[in-house]
C-alpha cells in the first residue's frame, strides 16, 4: 500500500505534518511544549530518528505509521527499536493513546502495536491486525464504546437477580463474581464436568465441587505465581478470596446447573468485555465492580465506592506516570490503584517496566475485610501477582508507608468513621459522646501526609463540610494542614457523584508537601466541576453520555477539567483562582464571579410566570 | 436584550433585613390556609398550608438554605427555620421589585448551593448581586450617606418597575400577556354551584373512553438529539410531562387530545389532557374519546378520576393497571328526558343506556374560575 492509500484509508483529515514533505518532526514538535527531544532520545540506536513517516492524531488519539519498502528487507529489531522511538517522543509530547504501525510500500503487510505500554517487539505485536484499518476503527480499539460499557451495567444487573434467585447473599455476590471471573480468565473448565473420586480422601465428588475445586487451585496458583509474597500474606488472601468466600453455605450449596449458568453469563457477557491488555479493559471491569458493588452498598449507606472516572480524573490530575509511587490507604474495592496502575501501565515501554510497577510501584492497605477481597481480585485480574495490598488499619502501618517512598496518595477516606477505624491518638481527644469522625475524614489526610515524604502529593476525596470548615475540628485539621503544606487546588464536584451510594457531596482537594502554605504564597485553583455529563438510570446507577456519533461526552469534559486546572486558566462558571487560608472556604462556589452576561430576559419571565403559576393554584390569594 | 455592563454590585444585607424562620412540629398544627414555607424549591416555597397564625408579614423575599431557592411572598405566611427572610431596609418593596431581585439571587446563587454547602443567615448576607444603578446624565448618582451600597451607588427602582412592567404586558405569541392570565371573569363565589349527586349514576371508564397501555417506552430508550414528542411519565407535575424526546422508530407518539393516566407510583391516578403528540413511560394509561369531547368535559372527568383513586387504589398496592380497562368506574350525571333519564339505545357509554349529561358538564366546568381562559386553549388535532 502507498503512502497516500495509507493517509486515505485511515483518514486525511486526521493526518498532521509539519515539514514539506509532509512528515512529522518530533523536534519541533517537542520544541513546541518545550521539551527537548534529546532528553528522550536513548543513543542505543545508531541513527537518532526525528522524523516519523505519517501521523494522525484527534483530541484523545495519535497513530503514528512508519513506511519501509518491505518488511524482509530491514532487520526486524531496528525497524521496531526505531518505531519504538517514535512512541516515546509521543508520549513526551502528548499524553494521547498511540497507535503504532509499521506498514509496507512495496508489499501489503502491516505490524500493529497499540494498548497498554504500546512496546513495540515480537511479543506485544497485535497478530490479528493484518490490515490497514480507519481511524475511527482504531478508537474503538482503544478505547471502547459507551455503549459496551452500558451493556456490561445490563449484564450485571441481569447477574444481581440470577444470584439472587439462587440465593447467595449479597455480601457474597461481588466477591463471588470478582472470583469466577478471576478463575475463568485463567481457564477454568466448568462445562460437562462430571462427578470424579476425590484423590486425596477417596470419596467421591460431585460436579459443582469439582468446579469450586477447580477455582480454589487456579487462585492458589495465581498467588503462589508470585515470588516474594510472604506465606503469610497468602495464607491471608487465600482465607478471604476461598474460604470466606468458596466455602460459604450459600455458594457450597448451589447446584452444578446454577454454578453452571453463573459461570456460563459471566463467560458469554462480561468476560469478553474484560481485557487487560488495552485500556478500554481496565475501564470495563472497574466498571463493573463499581456497578456490582451498588447492591452491596445498600447494606451499608456510608461506603462511597469513587466512580471510576472520577479516579481517573484524580490519577491524571495529579500526574500518575511510571516514576510514580502510589498509594492508597484506604483503597476499598481498589478503584484508585487499579486506576494508578493503568496509568502508570501507559507509561511504559519495556516489559521489564512493567513487572517493576505491579512489584513495587502501586500499594493499598484496606482495613475491611469485604473490601480487602475485592481490592486484591480486583487487582489480581489486572495481572497484579504480586498484589500490594495488606489488610491493616492504616494507622498501624507507618512503618511500612515509610519504606515505600511514596510519592503520589489518591485516596477517600470514610467520611463518618466510628472510633475503631480512626487514628487511636486522635479518638483519644474525643469526649465520651464523640461517635463518629468529627473532622470528617480530614485526619486521615493529616496522618498520611506526616508519613509520606515531602515530594509527595495527595489527591483526596473528602466531602463538602470539610472545605467548608465551620465546625471545630474540621477548622483544626485544615489549619493544621495549611501549617505544613501546600494547598494547590480544590474541584466542586458532581451533587450525586456516588449514586446510589452515600448520599454525601463530595469535592477533591489536591495539597502539595513540599512546603507550608504561607510560604508558598500561592493562589489556589478552584474548579466548579459539577456537571461530568452524567446521568441517572433507575437500577444502573449513574451512566456517561454519548453524542450522536456515539462518543463520550465525558471524555470532552475530562479533557477540559485537566486543562483548566493544569494551565491555571479561570473561566466563569468553572473555575478561578484565589489565595486562601486555613479560615477561608475552600470551595469555588464561594469565590466564583457569576456570569451577568448570561443573564436575559427570559429569567425574568420564568420568574414572573412562576409567581403566576402559584397565584392562580392557590386561587389568588 | 438585556445589557449589565453598567449594573453595580450590591450587598444584600445593605439592602435587606434577613433572618430565619421559625421551626415547628408536625403535631403542633393540623391543615390550614397559612402557607408553610419550606427550603422546597416548588409551589413558591410552600410545603403545605397550616392553621397556626401566620408569624411573618408578606410583601418580602425568602430564600430556602440548601439550595438558596428564592420566592417572593405577597401572602403572610409561617417559615421553617431552614428559610431566611429578607425584609428591605430602605426602600419600599413591591411585586415587581420583589420578581426582579428574586430572579437575579436565583441566577446568580442556586448552583453555588446545594445540600451540603447550605445557605443560612449568616451567608446571605454576604452575598452581593447586581442590579441596574441609578444614573444622571450617564454619571452615577452617589448617595453620600451610602445607604444602599458601601460605594454609594443606588438601586434604579424605576427602572425595574417599568422593566418588569413591560416583561408583565408584553404581548406575546400566546397572543395575551402574562399579566393577563391573572385575570378571570368567573369568580368563585358560588361553590356549591348546583351538584345534585342524586342523578348520578356509576360509568366504566372503558366504556366513557377507548382506553389502552401506553408506549411503555423505558427512559434509557429515550435520547434528544432532535426532539419532536413530548414524553409523559407518572408525575403529577408539568402536566405529567417529563422529557421531550426524539422519534422512535416503531412506536406511534398519541395525538394532542388523548389523555394520560398515571397508573401506579406516588401519584397514582395522575390524569392529563396532552397538547402536543407523546411517547408514554411504563405504567401510563391512555384515554381517547369516542367521539369529540370538549375540553372543559375531559376536565372534569381527569378530577373525578383523581377523585376515585384517593380512596379505592392505593400505590404500590392495588394499583390501576388492571383495573382501569375493566372495573374503574366514576360518577356522572345523566341525560334526563324529562322526569325520566334519557335512553341510548346503542349503548354507547352505559349497558344500561345512561349517557353523561355533557352538556351539565360543559356549563358547570365553564363557569369555574379561569375557565374562560381555557377558550384560548382549544386542543389543536394533528
Amino acid at each position: 500500500m502507498n503512502r497516500f492509500d495509507i493517509i486515505r484509508r485511515i483518514g486525511s483529515r486526521y493526518h498532521i505534518g509539519n515539514t514539506e514533505t509532509g512528515e512529522f518532526s518530533y523536534v519541533k514538535a517537542l520544541a513546541s511544549v518545550g521539551k527537548d527531544i534529546k532528553d528522550y532520545q536513548k543513543g542505543d540506536t545508531q541513527k537518532n530518528h526525528q522524523f516519523l513517516d505519517i501521523r494522525f492524531e484527534n483530541d484523545r488519539l495519535a497513530i503514528l505509521v512508519e513506511c519501509k519498502n518491505k518488511f524482509s528487507k530491514w532487520k526486524k529489531e531496528k525497524i521496531q527499536k526505531q518505531l519504538q522511538d517514535y512512541v516515546r517522543y509521543e508520549k513526551a509530547y502528548s499524553d494521547k493513546k498511540i497507535v503504532a504501525i509499521l506498514a509496507e510500500t512495496d508489499g501489503d503487510d502491516v505490524w500493529v502495536w497499540y494498548g497498554q505500554s504500546v512496546i513495540v517487539d515480537d511479543e506485544h505485536k497485535k497478530s490479528d491486525e493484518s490490515i490497514i484499518k480507519t481511524f475511527e476503527d482504531y478508537e474503538n480499539l482503544c478505547f471502547g464504546k459507551v455503549n459496551d460499557k452500558i451493556k456490561v451495567v445490563d449484564s450485571i444487573k441481569i447477574l444481581n437477580e440470577k444470584l439472587h434467585s439462587d440465593g447467595v447473599n449479597e455480601k457474597l455476590r461481588s466477591q463471588f463474581v470478582g472470583t469466577c471471573l478471576l478463575a475463568l480468565k485463567n481457564g477454568l473448565t466448568y462445562k460437562n464436568v462430571s462427578a470424579t473420586i476425590d484423590p486425596n480422601t477417596g470419596n467421591s465428588l460431585s460436579p459443582e465441587k469439582v468446579v469450586i475445586n477447580n477455582i480454589k487451585s487456579i487462585l492458589s496458583g495465581l498467588l503462589s505465581k508470585s515470588g516474594d509474597i510472604t506465606d503469610l500474606n497468602k495464607a491471608g488472601k487465600l482465607s478471604v478470596l476461598n474460604n470466606k468466600v468458596l466455602d460459604d453455605q450459600d455458594i457450597a450449596t448451589l447446584t452444578y446447573e446454577e454454578i453452571k449458568d453463573i459461570l456460563e453469563f459471566i463467560d458469554s457477557n462480561i468476560v469478553p468485555y474484560i481485557n487487560d491488555k488495552n485500556t478500554a479493559g481496565q475501564d470495563l471491569l472497574n466498571l463493573f465492580f463499581t456497578t456490582f458493588n451498588k447492591y452491596v452498598g445498600k447494606s451499608d449507606k456510608n461506603q462511597a465506592f469513587t466512580p471510576d472516572h472520577i479516579c481517573d480524573f484524580m490519577s491524571k490530575a495529579v500526574g500518575v506516570n511510571k516514576n510514580s509511587r502510589v498509594l492508597d490507604p484506604c483503597c476499598g474495592s481498589g478503584a484508585f490503584i487499579v486506576r494508578a496502575m493503568t496509568d502508570v501501565m501507559d507509561d511504559c515501554e519495556a516489559e521489564a517496566e512493567r513487572d517493576n510497577v505491579k512489584k513495587n510501584q502501586i500499594f493499598g492497605i484496606e482495613y475491611e475485610n469485604g473490601a480487602f477481597g475485592l481490592s486484591s481480585t480486583n487487582m489480581l485480574i489486572h495481572g497484579d501477582g504480586n498484589s500490594n495490598v495488606v489488610q491493616a488499619s492504616m494507622f498501624d502501618r507507618a512503618e511500612w508507608i515509610q519504606d515505600k517512598n511514596i510519592n503520589i496518595v489518591l485516596m477517600n477516606p470514610p467520611y463518618n468513621a466510628t472510633k475503631k477505624f480512626c487514628d487511636p491518638h486522635y479518638t483519644k481527644t474525643w469526649d465520651s459522646k464523640k461517635k463518629e469522625d468529627p473532622s470528617k475524614g480530614f485526619h486521615f489526610v493529616e496522618w498520611v501526609a506526616r508519613h509520606v515524604p515531602s515530594t509527595c502529593k495527595i489527591a483526596v476525596l473528602l466531602p463538602m463540610q470539610a472545605a467548608i470548615g465551620n465546625t471545630g475540628d474540621v477548622k483544626k485539621f485544615k489549619k493544621k494542614m495549611l501549617d505544613n503544606y501546600t494547598l494547590d487546588a480544590v474541584f466542586s464536584l458532581p451533587n450525586e457523584m456516588f449514586y446510589p451510594g452515600a448520599s454525601a457531596i463530595a469535592c477533591c482537594m489536591i495539597f502539595d508537601l513540599s512546603q507550608k502554605h504561607e510560604r508558598a504564597n500561592r493562589d489556589t485553583f478552584f474548579g466548579y466541576f459539577k456537571d461530568d455529563k452524567f446521568i441517572k438510570r433507575k437500577g444502573l446507577g449513574r451512566v456517561e453520555q454519548t453524542d450522536q456519533d456515539g462518543n463520550s461526552l465525558w471524555l470532552k469534559t475530562e479533557a477540559e477539567w485537566l486543562d483548566l486546572y493544569k494551565n491555571k486558566r479561570e473561566v466563569p462558571g468553572l473555575s478561578v483562582m484565589k489565595k486562601v487560608t486555613w479560615k477561608d472556604e475552600w470551595l469555588a462556589e464561594a469565590y466564583m464571579e457569576t456570569d451577568y452576561t448570561k443573564l436575559t430576559v427570559d429569567d425574568f419571565e420564568r420568574t414572573i410566570r412562576d409567581y403566576y403559576s402559584y397565584l392562580i393554584k392557590s386561587g389568588g390569594k | 436584550m438585556l445589557n449589565t455592563s453598567k449594573w453595580k454590585n450590591f450587598n444584600l444585607e445593605k439592602l435587606f433585613e434577613i433572618s430565619a424562620g421559625i421551626y415547628h412540629y408536625s403535631d403542633e398544627y393540623d391543615i390550614g390556609d397559612t402557607p408553610y414555607i419550606s427550603a422546597s424549591n416548588e409551589n413558591n416555597g410552600i410545603q403545605q398550608r397550616i392553621n397556626l397564625e401566620p408569624e411573618f408579614a408578606g410583601n418580602c423575599i425568602v430564600t430556602g438554605k440548601v439550595g438558596c431557592t428564592t420566592f417572593y411572598q405577597s401572602e403572610d405566611f409561617c417559615a421553617t427555620s431552614d428559610v431566611n427572610i429578607f425584609r428591605p431596609k430602605n426602600f419600599e418593596l413591591n411585586r415587581k421589585i420583589g420578581l426582579f431581585i428574586t430572579a437575579i439571587i436565583n441566577f446568580s446563587e442556586n448552583y453555588k448551593w446545594n445540600y451540603g454547602r447550605q445557605c443560612r443567615v449568616g451567608d446571605s448576607k454576604k452575598i452581593n448581586i447586581k442590579l441596574p444603578a441609578k444614573m444622571l446624565n450617564n454619571e452615577y448618582i452617589i448617595d453620600p450617606e451610602k445607604i444602599f451600597s458601601s460605594e454609594g451607588y443606588i438601586p434604579d427602582f424605576d427602572f425595574i418597575n417599568e422593566f418588569m412592567g413591560n416583561v408583565e404586558n408584553a404581548e406575546r405569541e400566546s397572543k395575551s400577556s402574562i399579566r393577563d392570565s391573572l385575570k378571570t371573569i368567573n369568580t368563585s363565589g358560588d361553590k356549591s354551584l348546583g351538584i345534585i349527586m342524586e342523578n348520578w349514576k356509576d360509568f366504566y371508564l372503558h366504556k366513557l373512553f377507548k382506553t389502552r397501555m401506553g408506549n411503555g417506552i423505558d427512559a434509557v430508550a429515550t435520547t434528544n438529539y432532535n426532539p419532536k414528542y413530548n414524553y409523559v411519565s407518572r408525575d403529577s407535575n408539568g402536566n405529567g410531562v417529563v422529557g421531550f424526546v426524539d422519534e422512535i422508530e416503531g412506536e406511534d407518539p398519541f395525538p394532542a387530545g388523548t389523555m394520560s393516566l398515571a397508573l401506579g407510583g406516588s401519584f397514582l391516578g395522575s390524569c392529563f389532557i396532552q397538547k402536543e403528540p407523546f411517547y408514554t413511560a411504563q405504567n401510563v394509561g391512555i384515554l381517547q374519546e369516542k367521539e369529540p369531547l370538549s375540553i372543559y368535559s375531559k376536565l372534569f372527568i381527569t378530577t373525578l378520576i383523581r377523585n376515585e383513586c384517593k380512596v379505592k387504589y392505593q400505590a404500590f398496592g392495588r394499583e390501576l393497571n388492571s383495573h382501569f380497562r375493566k372495573d374503574f368506574t366514576i360518577k356522572l350525571p345523566i341525560k334526563m328526558d324529562g322526569l325520566k333519564f334519557a335512553y341510548d339505545e346503542n349503548k354507547t357509554y352505559s349497558d344500561d343506556g345512561y349517557m353523561p349529561d355533557w352538556e351539565w358538564i360543559e356549563n358547570y366546568v365553564k363557569k369555574l374560575p379561569y375557565a374562560d381562559k381555557l377558550l384560548n386553549l382549544t386542543v389543536l388535532k394533528r
